[in-house]
């Protein structure tokens, strides 16, 4: 493992997430705080403003009321 | 054993040991452990150091004889400084060389030691630097820091690199919240923290814009469906009336028709002459419109001029003043200034051929003068013909304005003339013939009618522009609103997705919690009955409070009724559990592992070591007292290296035993 990396026991309960959508926003955001974990407190606003227009889609909130 | 590993350990002149010492620890799957034997004060707590001062720039392990504590001392050798004079300055440094199944990185840091007064030193350290091997070349890398980090980042090296003496502290009254922050330090429970609470704090920001943009585009979209049908209902009406207009046109054709038909000639020729000037008419207003737009053209652009002559005339009469008394153009003819930057000497005698700034203003001032010229020049000749074509201008809007007035003058005529035919026919009696009286006053009241009907018509497409205009305003606003609706619904659907979101990750941060805290009890268990000296095998519970469970044969036994071995054995086992839970395969570097472990039960945990951390590269820093010959011959087959530090006159010397 590196250190730039998430560990390895947070992704592979994020991999179990079925819904893509959702798995790959939420692998970004960690992927994104791991990077800003040595700061106390990081920017995060703006890229988790762009991460939600990419990923809030309408298939993957479909997807989730039918659950 | 595919771990990392420390190959090699450089010093120069660190601490106690003076000029260069380097250990090798290679290791192999077979033998993973080395073994660095030394009394108290001899440099086993400073080799740990050497660790983490080459890494990290840190000195953390306080060597307990050492009742000045590291700060006190210089980083370099005492004996070597003692040899230099105050202002000069001695350097070492620590080189670590490490890999898998072979050398791949050397770290280094160096430092330097000055002296500053006698006894009183100052030290400093460079950067750490690397050198990397790439196939069969070695180079530096850029930035060492980045692969450390990947190797052993500073966050987890208390886990790896660490003081077994003093863990026996680690299990003292308050543990648990030193045991929980161990267990999150080393998950990264943080990351999902931090995801959440950002989470939320994104979702609270998107609900404050839903609320700004929610719209009410239904009652927008019924009100201009109000005018729209407003709009329909005056085109129908407009359309109605449009067809009585045509309806009274073909009556009038009609009675036309049976007063052309007529026996009497005259009654004809007056027929005639009606339809006749009625096209003429017909064109004379076409005429009339087409004239009016003239003139209002041409008005508009007389009027500027017109109404501004008076003040045109007196600008002119100032720009005549001036050129009459020479202020305009300027009275310092161009053609002079060039005479002078050309002959390069001012009429004040300075020599512009040298003084080159003084050049340049002239040039700078010739180009004033060039400017100023043009322009002014250029002003008087627009006010001019500004002027010139004022007149003209007037006159033409005074041409097309009478051209207005005459062909209203020439259709006031044509009315009259109808009228009169109208008249004449309506007075006429003929025996034998058409009712002409009668159709022509028929014709009459129609076209009278039409007349009305034409006006109604004009108000009515009056209203139906107005009308048309407000349909389009209340369709634009009601759209405007759709549009705000839709980025209401697009925050609405990002908001559900955040909630939806931070749900799973609220999940999983619980999910690790408890992975976490069940691989670090098994860890800990394992390891514990691996190192421990007893033959019954003790289970161990760690708690949702981070509190550590141990049981026996008979039962719980009360961490404090633990002995200082036990929960020296018991922190070993938890450092070595949150090592492998870290994820990083580093090697483990252990001072004083022994030391608060009576004989008896250090025999055998010697015995068991063997086993511990065998996917790992161990090095044990040892007493004498914890190395006895038992520890030894229970160790010997694992054992790839074993150092003897010889500490004698200040200096310490490795020698291999």
């Amino acid at each position: 493992m590196k250190d730039s990396e998430v560990h390895s026991l947070i992704l592979d309960q994020t991999d179990e997430i079925e819904e893509d959508d959702y798995r790959s926003f939420i692998r970004e955001i960690l992927k994104h705080e791991r990077t800003k974990l040595d700061q106390d407190r990081p920017k995060y606003a703006e890229k988790y403003r762009s991460l939600i227009d990419s990923y809030a889609t309408n298939e993957s909130l479909g997807d989730y009321a039918d659950e | 054993m595919n771990n990392i590993q420390i190959f090699d350990i450089e010093l120069k002149n660190y601490r106690q040991y003076r000029g260069i010492e380097e250990i090798d620890l290679a290791t192999t799957p077979d033998k993973h452990i080395n073994v660095i034997e030394g009394q108290n004060g001899s440099g086993k707590s400073n080799l740990l150091n050497a660790i983490t001062l080459c890494f990290y720039d840190k000195e953390p392990h306080i060597d307990n004889q050492d009742n000045q504590g590291l700060g006190a001392d210089p980083l370099v050798n005492l004996k070597e400084l003692r040899q230099i004079d105050v202002g000069e300055a001695v350097r070492g440094y620590i080189e670590i060389t490490l890999g898998k199944q072979e050398p791949q990185y050397v770290f280094t840091r160096k430092f330097r030691t000055a002296k500053v007064d006698e006894d009183e030193y100052s030290s400093v350290t460079d950067d750490l630097q690397l050198r990397q091997r790439f196939g069969p070349d070695w180079q530096n890398v850029d930035n060492p820091n980045i692969r450390l980090r990947e190797i052993l980042p500073t966050h987890v090296h208390q886990y790896f690199l660490f003081d077994g003496e003093q863990l026996d502290q680690f299990f003292e009254e308050g543990y648990t919240e030193r045991v929980q922050d161990a267990v999150l330090d080393v998950s990264h429970i943080q990351l999902l923290e931090r995801a959440v609470d950002h989470l939320k704090s994104v979702q609270k920001d998107l609900e404050k814009e839903a609320s700004d943009v929610e719209g009410t585009p239904q009652d927008l979209h019924d009100e201009y469906e109000e005018a729209q049908e407003t709009l329909e209902e005056l085109e129908e009406e407009e359309k109605i009336l449009e067809g009585n207009i045509s309806d009274a046109n073909e009556e009038i054709e009609g009675i036309d028709e049976e007063l052309s038909d007529s026996t009497n000639p005259d009654v004809r020729e007056k027929q005639q002459r009606r339809r006749y000037l009625n096209e003429r008419l017909e064109d004379r207003k076409e005429e009339l419109q087409n004239a009016r737009e003239d003139a209002a053209v041409a008005l508009a652009r007389a009027g500027p001029v017109a109404y501004n002559k008076d003040a045109l005339e007196f600008t002119l009469d100032r720009f005549r003043e001036w050129e009459t008394s020479g202020q305009e153009p300027p009275d310092i003819p161009e053609w002079w200034l060039e005479q002078l930057l050309e002959k390069g000497r001012c009429i004040c005698g300075t020599d512009i051929e040298t003084e080159q700034e003084k050049r340049r203003h002239l040039e700078e001032f010739k180009q004033t003068v060039a400017e100023t010229a043009t322009q002014s020049a250029n002003g008087k000749r627009k006010v001019e013909r500004a002027l010139e074509r004022a007149d003209d201008m007037v006159d033409v809007a005074k041409e097309r304005k009478g051209r207005v007035e005459d062909i209203r003058d020439d259709i006031d005529e044509i009315n009259e003339e109808l009228r009169e035919i109208s008249a004449e026919l309506e007075s006429k009696n003929i025996p034998d013939d058409v009712d002409v009286a009668d159709l022509e006053k028929q014709r009459k009241r129609i076209d009278a009618r039409i007349k009305d009907m034409r006006e109604e018509l004009g108000q009515l497409r009056g209203k139906i522009e107005q009308q048309s205009e407000e349909v389009e305003e209340r369709r634009n606003k009601w759209k405007r609103e759709v549009e705000k609706e839709k980025k209401h619904d697009q925050l609405l659907r990002k908001i559900r997705f955040v909630e939806n979101a931070r749900g799973k990750v609220e999940s999983i941060e619980t999910k690790i919690l408890e992975q976490v805290r069940d691989e670090t009890e098994t860890s800990l268990e394992q390891y514990f009955n691996d190192l421990i000296w007893k033959d019954e095998h003790y289970d161990i519970e760690l708690t949702e409070d981070y509190e550590v469970r141990v049981y026996g044969p008979s039962g719980e036994k009360k961490l404090g009724s633990l002995s200082a071995g036990e929960r020296q054995v018991l922190a070993l086992s938890f450092m070595s559990g949150l090592s492998k839970i870290s994820g990083f395969s580093a090697p483990v570097v252990i001072d004083t592992p022994l030391g608060r472990i009576s004989s008896k039960p250090k025999r055998r945990i010697a015995q068991n070591v063997p086993n511990y951390l065998e996917n790992s590269q161990v090095t044990f820093l040892m007493t004498d007292e914890e190395y006895t010959s038992e520890v030894k011959a229970f160790l010997q087959n694992d054992v790839a290296h074993e150092y003897h530090l010889e500490y004698t006159d200040e200096v310490t010397k490795v020698t291999t035993e």
